[in-house]
């Protein structure tokens, strides 16, 4: 072989490996293999969803957080009742998931049906199909809990699938209360848990505290349940409203109530009811653990949290804990926090009338059958239907107290958050868009940690925040 | 070994192309003649690399200096010229952030690199079985994720029942809130990124101090020098190109820090957040406001100054460096 090349030969040589580039690209796009060998009749569509099952697929047996046991025999069962769809699951981990789906949402890479993303914004962008004809069709809406349809319904149409209801409350440690005092509270709610208010926590949880190691109430100042927590119910159960009702300004600071709500945290801390230095997520499950906090924000969920933690000996076998409706001010009604769809599916836009149908029936098989509610019991929460609620009233998990309460009492008797909570915009797309790119998930915390570091005054966080909001919105400060 | 050979560039016929004044004709007849005269071999072997380079380096820079003129949004681009750069130069937030990114790059490179120049000079006069002993052992940080380290450290400064504090109080230091306070969350994550990063520099000074010709030291000695001139006229002297190179690739990773951000403080404590740096809100920027085009100019902005500093080392360090 000559030791150098002729213009011609390289000409040759980068020819050939561009017609291999370009050969090996059209072969690994998206369908390009699959159309060439698959039955044309069968459709193919993609879905994404992060590890949300902890049981395997007998709904028995713990398999641990990730497992895609469950989720694998749930799509062999869809596509064996309808083999003429074949279903790409990607499951993709927690720690993964915020950043697959930014990408895909920026670059309009997503798959036909997405676990829980819908939003206004995303809605007017146009990436969602409205799905109201086949629910019209299917009829699957009647059987949807009260006030889901309302939480999925964007611009008056229809563009998620409800999927599983995981409402929040107080979870109060009966077994902390009994050991250290101000077990009162438990009777003081009230037979149907409604009564907690923010006086009868100060009251309480000056008995439980000892103001050195032991305090009543634990907020995690470095999770974003702040946002929906802090700034959602909380405020809420002051009687204060986060945004006007076009949602074309944030309102909290006009409300005198919010001042007074946060007043109430940065005393609580000072006078030590509350867990001081900022405690993270994981400190208060110590706290909780060990008995020595009495009262957090939480799911229902929380038991399963309990089993894992008594599993691991962070929690004595004896641990009681009676979840019981958010607090709220004498003069508020009581009512359910995060009461709407905890999760839902949406399918994506497509060109092909064959995938959008098959992915809607996809969707709503793993939202609405019956066969998933038990899975969803045991997994933590609640199944998104009236015919699921039935299936799963008799299952042994039911027999919890903190379970029963939700289904008998919590759902169908309180009233509910309006649909997306008091905390984020819902119906207008502009504002939803505006401030999400003030990035709330960092921001609504570091203003927390400031009011509780002593940094501002509550009226200083509330004009600060109004500031950055309402200035980026253009609307009035 | 040290070569102790000034690299002299040789006139090239570039070189003088480019001093002239530019004529299309000249430079594509020197494109023709070096097309002639070389081995076309060699253009498909560097090929793949080229094209890896090109493709996803290039390419990807381009594509991102041209995101930051532009609105991304689901898959849409609108232009919106020197819109990003004007709110960002405005936001007292991104100068809080870059202040916090300098503060860290100053500390944490040169305490680093001079620690490590320390722990080297000791380490090197030890046997060949304790300096592989104490090399492996500072380097084992290093073989460790970043995320592993922040978390590990996120529990030694636990501020309930954390070591740390633990430790302190017998020096009868009142037990702190490490990463919540304010005042001392940016040194902790400083003092941990330190600790966790002098392998690498303990390895690369150990291994130039290694080819230091002995004979110098002899020389020195006989001179009269003691251990402290020997080390500070002698080794550090001769240490200077490595030690160019771990500040400069120092300070690269230094003004993109960001894990340790994510895991133990996320920006925090308070607004503005006392450990926000430039890093962490591109981060943010781009995967949690899906603000692309903003996380695009953020990123152009840290380009600049990554790239002032780095020329501002070769300045400083490299006029007399030899080769």
């Amino acid at each position: 072989m000559s030791s150098k090349l002729s213009r011609r030969e390289v000409l040759k040589l980068m020819a050939a490996g561009s017609v291999g580039v370009a050969g090996s690209s059209i072969v690994s796009l998206p369908g390009f293999t699959r159309h060439a060998r698959a039955d044309q009749s069968v459709k193919e569509i993609t879905f994404w969803q992060p590890p949300i099952w902890r049981y395997a697929a007998d709904n028995e047996t713990v398999v641990g957080a990730g497992s895609d046991d469950w989720i694998n025999d749930a799509i062999a069962r869809f596509e064996a009742a309808n083999p003429d769809v074949k279903v790409q699951l990607e499951l993709v981990p927690w720690d993964q998931w915020g950043q697959k789906v930014a990408t895909g949402f920026a670059s309009g890479d997503l798959p036909n049906v997405i676990y829980s993303q819908l939003s206004v914004d995303r809605v007017q962008a146009g990436i969602f199909e409205p799905l109201d004809d086949y629910v019209a069709a299917s009829g699957i809406d009647s059987n949807w809990l009260p006030g889901l349809k309302e939480a999925v319904t964007v611009f008056n149409r229809i563009y998620a699938i409800p999927a599983i209801v995981n409402p929040f409350g107080m979870a109060l440690s009966k077994s902390a209360l009994e050991r250290h005092g101000g077990a009162g509270i438990l009777t003081a709610v009230g037979e149907d848990r409604s009564g907690l208010t923010f006086d009868m926590m100060r009251e309480y949880g000056a008995a439980f505290g000892d103001g050195s190691s032991r305090y009543f109430f634990g907020v995690p100042s470095d999770h974003g349940s702040i946002v929906y927590w802090m700034f959602g119910s909380w405020l809420r159960g002051w009687g204060v409203e986060s945004w006007s009702s076009d949602e074309e300004r944030w309102i909290v600071h006009d409300n005198p109530k919010a001042v007074e709500a946060f007043q109430w945290l940065v005393d609580a801390q000072n006078d030590k009811i509350m867990i001081p230095n900022l405690p993270k997520w994981s400190d208060v499950d110590n706290f909780y653990w060990n008995m020595d906090t009495a009262a957090r924000w939480q799911w229902q969920g929380i038991q399963a949290e309990l089993e894992v933690a008594q599993e691991a000996g962070q929690a004595p076998d004896e641990f009681d804990i009676v979840l019981v409706g958010p607090p709220h001010a004498e003069d508020v009604a009581p009512f359910a926090a995060g009461s709407g769809p905890a999760a839902s599916y949406s399918v994506t836009r497509t060109p092909d009338p064959d995938v959008r149908e098959a992915a809607f029936r996809f969707a709503a098989w793993l939202a609405n059958d019956d066969s998933n509610a038990v899975s969803l019991l045991v997994n933590g929460y609640f199944p998104a239907t009236i015919s699921g609620s039935q299936v799963i009233e008799n299952h042994p998990a039911m027999e919890d107290s903190n379970r029963r309460w939700i289904v008998q009492e919590y759902l169908p008797n309180f009233a509910p958050e309006k649909p997306g909570g008091n905390w984020q915009p819902v119906i207008n797309a502009r504002t939803a868009r505006i401030w999400n790119q003030i990035n709330p998930w960092d921001y609504y915390i570091q203003q927390y940690q400031s009011l509780m570091l002593g940094q501002k005054t509550p009226e200083e966080m509330l004009l600060e925040m109004a500031t950055r909001i309402n200035g980026a919105l253009g609307a009035a400060i | 070994m040290l070569q102790n050979v000034k690299f002299t560039p040789g006139e090239h016929k570039l070189t003088s192309l480019a001093a002239g004044r530019f004529n299309l004709k000249r430079w594509a007849a020197w494109l023709r003649s070096e097309w002639r005269r070389s081995n076309k071999w060699a253009y498909v072997f560097i090929m793949p690399l080229l094209s890896d380079f090109l493709i996803f380096t290039v390419y990807m820079v381009f594509r991102m200096v041209m995101m930051s003129f532009e609105e991304l949004y689901y898959g849409e681009a609108e232009w919106v010229g020197l819109r990003h750069y004007d709110f960002i130069l405005r936001d007292p937030q991104f100068w809080n952030a870059l202040k916090n990114t300098l503060v860290y790059a100053v500390v944490v490179v040169p305490g680093g690199i001079l620690i490590a120049l320390v722990l080297s000079e000791l380490i090197f006069r030890r046997n060949q079985f304790i300096q592989v002993f104490f090399k492996s052992a500072y380097y084992l940080p290093a073989v460790v994720s970043t995320a592993v380290l922040a978390i590990v450290w996120t529990w030694i400064y636990q501020p309930f029942n954390g070591v740390l504090n633990y430790f302190v109080s017998f020096v009868g230091i009142e037990p702190n809130n490490w990463l919540g306070n304010p005042n001392t969350a940016l040194g902790s994550i400083i003092a941990m990124s330190i600790v966790g990063g002098l392998g690498v520099s303990v390895v690369f000074l150990t291994a130039a101090m290694g080819s230091i010709p002995t004979e110098i030291y002899d020389a020195a000695k006989i001179d009269g020098a003691g251990e402290w001139t020997r080390f500070w006229r002698v080794t550090v002297p001769l240490l200077r190109p490595t030690l160019l190179y771990l500040f400069v690739v120092g300070f690269i990773g230094a003004f993109q820090v960001f894990e340790q951000v994510l895991i133990m403080t996320r920006g925090g404590p308070g607004f503005p957040g006392a450990t926000e740096t430039v890093g962490y809100l591109i981060y943010n920027s781009a995967f949690t406001s899906l603000n692309i085009g903003m996380a695009a100019a953020q990123s152009v902005i840290l380009f600049f100054v990554i790239l002032i500093f780095s020329v501002v080392q070769f300045r400083i360090f490299a006029s007399d460096v030899e080769y």
